[in-house]
């Protein structure tokens, strides 16, 4: 346990940047009005539903992908701790900056929806078709929070199983691992928002419960990988 | 009195590919010991799987007679041909993670060895010059309470100066029970300090003798007695 909780330390302080708050916030502030502007449902939809979390998501990803295919997991076996408390200190540590952002993301789409009423009913009533600020509610709340914060953990831990078996197991160039890891997470973060998107009109399985299934068959098959390859 | 380290029969295969075929060996404390070879010879992987980065195909390795559990692998010590600490922290950040890890780790000694080797605490490890970091990584694992420790090419892209100054630290540091096993090419340089010597070609440590007893026997130094068995392909 003192393992998973230093390697949640560690990563708290490696992965929170002040820098991907910035990005994130800027992204989302600027990036709604936008967006909402486009006329696109699914998008202002997905955008309000992931938006800001998408850059916590890829650099939580990236994070993962260097762990899994980098040096630093061959000094962590050196020393002796299991792989599982380490990747379990990351999504730890990864939970929180990840609900750190969701809660940025919320605050700036509730801010987003107050002043934008204004601005949109004079739209509307000049026959202007744009979105009413009211489709952002439903991404507004503690369900909301945790459906974001369990959807980006899922697209994380998909993305470190992925690089690991990529990888074998073992420590590699980071090249290949990369751009395979890259990929897997962009395709990660849309099927994510499709499926989170599809999902509330009840079209396919509930969310929760397959990406819990999901994140503990990614932790586990990440776990197995980086143990083969030591003692 | 037990061997440190008792070595049966490793091997190890990567895919088609076997790199270690049947490694036999034991180290003695207290001994300063050079792992020579050719480029491509396994000396990397040997110390890899030895240090438990890496698991052998197959073979037995034991530590004070007893298997390197989970629990022990902090008594084998371990310096890779790069450096292992995450390259965005700084060093005295790397100093306070390398702390985190392995529990036997004295963070005092390893700032004193920092300001010593002059290794400037506010600098990102990745931006540090090569051999800078090999000074960084060396004092790293020179302040750590091991039984057994392991580095591999520690003298590779250091000048002439650098590395008679590492040799110097490696030479100060046994204590008649810390036992060193150094993998390089670089003979010449470490002959000087040297207890004894592994000799691996072919995946097979084809030597195991002291520098004192190749030089008795053969007449030869060591580094003369690498270049007949390396280069004329000739018999241990």
């Amino acid at each position: 346990m003192k393992g998973l909780l230093k390697s949640a330390k560690w990563e708290l302080r490696q992965g929170g940047s002040p820098a991907i708050f910035l990005l994130g916030g800027l992204i989302a502030i600027c990036g709604m009005p936008v967006v909402a502007l486009l006329e696109s449902q699914a998008i202002f939809r997905v955008w309000c539903g992931m938006g800001i979390q998408v850059i916590f998501v890829m650099n939580c990803a990236a994070s993962f992908i260097g762990w899994s295919t980098g040096p630093a997991r061959v000094l962590e076996r050196t020393a002796g701790r299991p792989a599982w408390q380490s990747l379990g200190g990351k999504v730890l540590a990864w939970g929180v900056l990840l609900a750190v952002g969701e809660g940025m993301r919320q605050g700036l789409t509730a801010l987003y929806v107050e002043r934008s009423r204004v601005m949109l009913a004079f739209a509307e009533e000049n026959g202007l078709d744009v979105f009413s600020p009211d489709k952002a509610a439903p991404w507004l709340g503690w369900d909301a929070f945790g459906l974001s914060l369990l959807l980006g953990l899922t697209v994380c831990l998909w993305v470190a199983a992925f690089s690991a078996l990529m990888a074998g197991g073992a420590p590699v160039s980071r090249t290949r691992p990369m751009e395979i890891g890259t990929t897997a997470a962009l395709a990660g973060v849309a099927l994510a928002a499709f499926w989170f998107d599809q999902a509330e009109k009840g079209r396919i399985l509930p969310v929760i419960p397959c990406c819990a299934g999901i994140s503990v068959l990614c932790f586990l098959l990440t776990c197995l990988l980086l143990e083969k390859r030591s003692n | 009195m037990s061997e440190r380290l008792e070595v049966r029969g490793v091997y190890q295969d990567f895919g088609e590919n076997r790199v270690l075929a049947g490694c036999d060996f034991t180290l003695s404390p207290g001994r300063i010991v050079g792992l020579l070879g050719h480029n491509g010879a396994g000396k990397s992987t040997l110390l890899k799987i030895l240090s438990g980065g890496l698991r052998p195909t197959g073979g037995t390795i034991l530590l004070d007679g007893q298997r390197i559990t989970r629990k022990r692998r902090p008594q084998v010590a371990y310096m890779a041909d790069h450096i292992l600490l995450p390259g965005e922290l700084k060093v005295k950040r790397g100093v306070s993670y390398y702390a985190d890890l392995f529990p036997n780790f004295d963070p005092a000694r390893a700032d004193a060895l920092c300001e010593e080797l002059s290794v400037p605490g506010e600098q990102r490890i990745s931006l540090l010059p090569k051999g800078m970091a090999e000074r960084l990584d060396l004092a790293l694992l020179l302040s750590r309470d091991a039984r057994l420790y392991l580095l591999d090419e520690p003298l590779g892209g250091v000048d002439p100066v650098e590395r008679a100054r590492l040799l110097r630290m490696v030479l100060d540091f046994p204590d008649g029970e810390r036992t060193i096993l150094m993998a390089t090419h670089l003979v010449h340089d470490i002959e000087p300090v040297l207890d004894d010597v592994l000799f691996l070609r072919e995946g097979k440590i084809c030597l195991q003798a002291s520098a004192e007893e190749i030089r008795a026997q053969y007449g030869q130094s060591v580094e003369e007695h690498y270049m007949a068995v390396f280069e004329g392909g000739g018999g241990v």
